[in-house]
């Protein structure tokens, strides 16, 4: 079992399936440049702020 | 003679095979990078509602960040020139330096994140080094 496989484990066990097999489905080479577009758009429109915001909205 | 041929066209598939894949990395190590900055911020936001996170390291997630999101846009212009037929040197140098700032983001919330978490986070973004 390599490094990235027991990471894939970990990431399971704490952010549970759904959450890992996101992103181990993005990290395949099946991406597309419409894909990787996209990831770049949304990652520039998010702030630090608008994290923290987002977090002391949640419960 | 035909044999020749079918070398040759053999050749030409395995080029544009290779070709293929390689592109398809680029894409996806890019998107992989964006995941371990949000899952990183994330963490920092989680910290920071449980009062972990002091002015001087917020002003410093802040600058970083910054950095990141104005490299972020520097990658999207390189890779569109890229995908029409520009460089892919150039693109690969900013998708670097991205993917440097991720890993400079890791570093601040690695004394006060939970070792597992940033391990995890470290495990990708090596995978993004490696696609």
């Amino acid at each position: 079992m390599n490094e990235w496989q027991i990471a894939l484990i970990s990431l399971i066990a704490k952010v549970g399936l759904d959450a890992a097999i996101a992103i181990a489905n993005n990290i395949t080479s099946s991406a597309t440049y419409d894909d990787a577009i996209a990831a770049l758009k949304k990652t520039q429109e998010k702030t630090w702020q608008m994290y923290k915001d987002e977090a002391k909205a949640q419960p | 003679m035909k044999q020749i041929k079918q070398i040759t066209l053999a050749i030409g598939v395995a080029a544009l095979l290779a070709t293929g894949c390689k592109s398809n990395n680029l894409y996806g190590t890019i998107i992989t990078i964006t995941q371990v900055r949000d899952s990183t911020m994330k963490e920092f936001a989680k910290l920071d509602k449980e009062g972990f996170i002091n002015p001087e390291l917020d002003i410093k997630i802040t600058e970083v960040d910054s950095r990141y999101r104005a490299l972020a846009r520097a990658t999207e212009s390189a890779l569109t020139a890229y995908h029409n037929g520009g460089s892919q040197t150039e693109y690969i140098n900013v998708l670097n330096a991205t993917r440097a700032a991720v890993g400079e983001l890791i570093n601040l919330l690695r004394p006060i994140g939970s070792p597992v978490k940033i391990s995890i986070l470290d495990a990708n973004l090596k995978k993004a080094s490696s696609l």
